[in-house]
């Protein structure tokens, strides 16, 4: 069943490009019909599609972990199909894939088909780069993009050549011998585009702050939390947690050099492209740690930002003038920003704490240390940036569509309940955790104990 | 100092990559029984042990001759619809941003030796690629050599022809076969509860009737790889205005 969650969609695009504007209403069943499917479904699923058994064919894998991952994934995609004034005409059918090969990213328990899927998101993100005329952007996304791609397929040949599997629990059940190392570098090149890793983020504050709103929000949510869940998979699951520590100093550079160039921006939406950076950096480097509680806040804290993110960037690309007139968008977009720097009653604050006191239990002093610096740099620019907005005057209001505004201020809400009751956020996020730390109990339920 | 530390970085990875290939074991000294090829191979997946003899072995779980179309259209053939949609997906954004470009025209007679032999090569190229995906179960080739033929005999028609349009039906067989392989998929779904089963009898191995549904779906990705390039061709047929 889990199958449909990529084969309705895909065939909803394909169907599209004939029946133009069929896109644009069949998104919001679509995502409904996905979540249905999740609310039935019951973990672990495991669908061998073509009918050939696990470590032969391609395996479909619902656990706990990819079954948190696919909801959060689609309930992001639902509120987007709620605001259908920002994607433009046309740009409905790149929706519609991307909402395909996210769930395939996150359901494929099989290398190459996660390959596969990366190509797809990949793809349809050029094009959502290029979107408002960034063709520098785009350009710059597609090279390294595509460069990075090819890094991830020759780390997949690798541990075909190493382990004569591709499909995850497989390989993570045999061993690589020597060509360990090797296997690990090719997927840190691979995924660390996509996750925003410090030397290869270039591309990151010319795609999204290109003024479209679409792009961000789609991308810098959605996306970045199935890439994030992606990189705990393999390095965790797969990889048994080596070369952990690459990832580790790669995030925690991510972190300084993210929010020192946020600071220094004078565009409100280079400033959270770069806070953007920022935060994946900070995700891989508590994921990096690999232990059960810093898994959590690793999540945790991602959930969070991609919360705070949505109410951000579509709210910094249509406001101008300052909030004078727009009250309620302003506050959203005042408890969204606090809750990014971690203020004590808001949702960040309960991440940050989580992977703190994770990190002091395991004995290592940087990552805290680094984490209240990061805050401090963010107070500093997200306060300036509120105060700018706030005690702007103006006289006319920012024309942001009713629906919008009634998104975001729900997902403030939220962010504020989130603040007080972590327990939605937490329990899910834990389960994602201890599902990827289970390595055996992955490989028990794909291959069926052999 | 920019060029100078990109072409450091390129050196390493150089060296890097260098250094991996002698991780790669040598041609012919791999064992295959630790690989799962060795069970795409024999045909052995589902534990038939028996040696396949050509033309004469019947109801094998995979009837294709051409083991990488096996792998490719029925062991892994969720990937092959993945691979799909990565070209869909590009030619979609070729098209989204070239849009409202006209024809490009250059106001001459084509060459006289294009025009006649155009007259006389084309159907042979579009057989040919026809031949290539109607015969990709069985002979080297699939859907998407014979498509990418049957667009160069699509893009001799625009180099021979200045008043050559590709017509709106490209698209809409572009779309419809794409369908067509995604039904196929929800049809094993529907009849045995798996996605992309192959519900067909797979007949004898060598035959142009075997293989269940792999070269129903070959035909399918022929035309789309085909309608799909062809539109890519017309695409950049086009010129901005000055």
């Amino acid at each position: 069943m889990i199958s449909l969650m990529i084969a309705i969609p895909l065939l909803f695009a394909f169907v599209s490009i004939v029946f133009k504007g069929l896109a644009k209403y069949a998104l919001p069943f679509i995502v409904l019909l996905n979540i249905l499917i999740l609310l039935i479904a019951s973990t672990p699923v495991v669908e061998n599609i073509g009918g050939w058994k696990a470590p032969f064919g391609i395996s479909l894998v619902l656990d706990d972990a990819s079954y948190y991952v696919v909801l959060v994934v689609n309930l992001i995609f639902l509120l987007l199909s709620l605001i259908p004034q920002i994607i433009d005409k046309g740009y409905d059918t790149i929706i519609l894939l991307l909402l395909t090969s996210t769930n395939g990213l996150v359901l494929t328990g099989d290398l190459f088909n996660s390959f596969v899927f990366i190509e797809i998101t990949a793809a349809a993100a050029y094009i959502l780069a290029y979107h408002r005329n960034n063709p520098y952007g785009a350009f710059k996304y597609l090279i390294i993009g595509g460069i990075s791609g090819s890094f991830y397929l020759l780390g997949t040949i690798f541990s075909y050549v190493g382990a004569g599997s591709l499909n995850m629990a497989h390989i993570s059940n045999n061993s690589f011998g020597q060509l360990t190392a090797a296997i690990a570098i090719l997927f840190i090149l691979g995924l660390g585009v996509e996750a925003k890793l410090f030397p290869l983020a270039g591309w990151v504050p010319d795609v999204y702050a290109s003024g479209s709103s679409l792009t961000p929000t789609i991308l810098g949510t959605a996306i970045t939390f199935a890439i994030m869940y992606l990189t705990g998979r393999i390095f965790i699951t797969v990889l048994h947690g080596t070369f952990l520590d690459v990832l580790y100093i790669l995030g925690l550079l991510t972190v300084i050099v993210g929010e020192v160039a946020a600071l220094r921006q004078d565009k409100l939406l280079r400033a959270l492209a770069y806070s953007s950076i920022a935060q994946a950096g900070l995700v891989v480097a508590a994921i990096s740690l690999n232990n059960i509680d810093s898994l959590t806040g690793a999540y945790f804290h991602s959930m969070n930002d991609l919360t705070a993110k949505f109410i951000l960037f579509p709210i910094a690309t249509v406001v101008i003038k300052g909030f004078e007139k727009d009250r309620l968008a302003g506050f959203a977009f005042s408890v969204a920003s606090f809750s990014l720097i971690g203020f004590p009653l808001f949702a960040g604050f309960r991440s940050k704490l989580l992977i703190i006191s994770s990190a002091f239990s395991a004995g290592n002093y940087i990552l805290p240390a680094v984490l209240f610096f990061a805050s401090i740099v963010e107070a500093a620019y997200l306060l300036k940036w509120n105060i700018k907005l706030w005690f702007e005057k103006s006289d006319t209001s920012n024309n942001i569509p009713w629906n919008l505004k009634t998104i975001v201020l729900v997902l403030s809400i939220l962010l504020l309940i989130i603040g007080i009751y972590p327990d939605l956020y937490l329990d899910a996020s834990r389960k994602i955790a201890q599902s990827i730390l289970d390595t055996q109990g992955y490989i028990n339920s794909v291959l069926g104990g052999i | 100092m920019r060029r100078f530390l990109s072409a450091l970085i390129a050196l390493g990875l150089i060296i890097i990559l260098l250094e991996f290939l002698n991780l790669i074991p040598d041609f012919g000294n791999v064992d295959l029984s630790k690989r799962v090829s060795n069970s795409f191979i024999n045909k052995s997946v589902d534990g038939n042990n028996e040696t396949i003899e050509f033309k004469k072995s019947k109801d094998l779980e995979d009837g294709s001759a051409n083991v990488v179309t096996s792998i490719v259209v029925n062991y892994r053939s969720f990937d092959t619809l993945g691979e799909v949609t990565v070209l869909f997906t590009a030619a979609l954004g070729v098209g989204l941003i070239l849009k409202g470009l006209r024809r490009k025209r250059f106001y001459r007679e084509p060459n006289f030796i294009l025009k006649t032999a155009n007259g006389i090569l084309l159907p042979l190229i579009f057989l040919f690629g026809a031949y290539i995906f109607i015969h990709g179960h069985l002979t080297p080739g699939g859907g998407f050599p014979g498509g990418t033929i049957i667009a160069a005999g699509i893009l001799v028609l625009y180099l021979s022809n200045e008043k050559f349009e590709l017509s709106h039906r490209a698209k809409i067989l572009e779309s419809g076969m794409g369908t067509v392989y995604v039904l196929f998929g929800l049809v094993g779904l529907i009849l045995s509860g798996i996605f992309l089963r192959n519900f067909l009898p797979t007949g004898v191995i060598g035959e142009l009737f075997s293989a269940g549904i792999v070269p129903l779906i070959y035909v399918a990705i022929g035309f789309k790889v085909g309608a799909e390039l062809s539109n890519l061709i017309s695409e950049f047929q086009k010129e901005g205005q000055q």
